[in-house]
């Protein structure tokens, strides 16, 4: 009884430290992370803030046309048809294929009571590598369309975000991580890259 | 755990459905430490706040005979769930288009009074 008192209560305070700590993506609009024993955190971006990296993302749209060889995403997929590279349509009719399949395994596995373990372990596990695929799929046409104007704008603008949003911890003062897009373009990668995918995760769903 | 795992988590968890049924209830009570210009993280666990606490509902009415809490707690298989509701909604909400329509067709049979048939001068 005395083991079983304990338990639950490691379990508890376990759930709890789990909970504290998850709490913390939800709480208010602002990721914190370590990166080399330092504290970051990305927050929201304020209105002036949004308008400049809008302003900002126009300016390199016209820079980026300027360039030689600046293709669209419509030319690009165009042009990776053409020369055999990689398929988009092709892609999106698999993309296709498996989201009529992955219906049908969720139809199958809804229907199956809670006692059928095998068969749910079953369909669970036929339902993630659909899913695992589909994610790979988005990977890769994500990575051939990397070079499109399109991407390259996107690209700029998280890191715009990213160069905005980013305050680093010192002396217990949040102050921000870089001055100018030079400075973060000069920082490790792994920090300037961890701390772009945390804003894009924050602006989950918030951008068009 | 990606930050999705950990939102949906978050969202069923009793804690926070308690927060959630309270601040139905109490309009002041706030959820998080920002009033406004909430995060993209914030806006989805909303809605998985809301998700959850429509299937607690529904199973403690026991609406549906392949709602449980084990479904509730496993992603994978409220997922197939979510969907598999969905499509029944929309099925029954079809059957009920199509059978209004058969009753007004036969409410606009000749020879049968009904509201359709009475001219209001218009």
């Amino acid at each position: 009884m005395e083991n079983k008192e304990q338990q639950l209560l490691t379990d508890s305070i376990r759930d709890l430290e789990m909970n504290d700590f998850s709490n913390g993506i939800v709480q208010d609009n602002k990721l914190v992370f370590i990166v080399a024993d330092k504290t970051y955190r990305v927050r929201m971006p304020i209105q002036s803030e949004q308008a400049l990296v809008d302003n900002k993302k126009n300016i390199t749209q016209l820079d980026y046309l300027k360039q030689e060889g600046c293709i669209t995403r419509k030319q690009l997929i165009q042009q990776l048809k053409n020369v055999g590279v990689f398929d988009v349509d092709k892609s999106e009719e698999t993309r296709e294929q498996l989201t009529k399949e992955l219906k049908q395994m969720w139809f199958i596995l809804a229907t199956k009571s809670s006692d059928n373990k095998m068969s749910i372990e079953d369909c669970s596990a036929k339902i993630v590598k659909i899913q695992n695929e589909l994610k790979n799929i988005a990977i890769d046409v994500a990575t051939q369309l990397a070079p499109s104007l399109e991407s390259r704008l996107e690209k700029f603008t998280i890191e715009y975000l990213t160069l905005l949003c980013t305050d680093v911890q010192l002396d217990g003062r949040w102050v921000r991580a870089w001055a100018t897009m030079e400075d973060f373009q000069k920082e490790d990668s792994s920090l300037t890259e961890r701390a772009s995918a945390n804003v894009t995760w924050l602006m989950l769903n918030k951008r068009s | 755990m990606d930050y999705i795992e950990m939102i949906r988590k978050l969202a069923r968890s009793s804690y926070w459905q308690s927060i959630f049924t309270a601040s139905k209830e109490v309009g002041s009570l706030r959820l998080f430490d920002n009033d406004g210009n909430y995060s993209g993280l914030q806006s989805t666990f909303l809605y998985w706040l809301r998700v959850y606490d429509l299937l607690y509902t529904e199973l403690s009415q026991r609406e549906w005979k392949y709602l449980s809490e084990d479904v509730i707690e496993n992603d994978v298989r409220c997922d197939a769930f979510l969907y598999w509701r969905g499509t029944m909604r929309e099925a029954e909400l079809n059957k009920n288009k199509q059978e209004q329509k058969a009753n007004n067709l036969k409410f606009s049979k000749p020879g049968k009074i009904s509201s359709f048939d009475i001219d209001l001068g218009n």
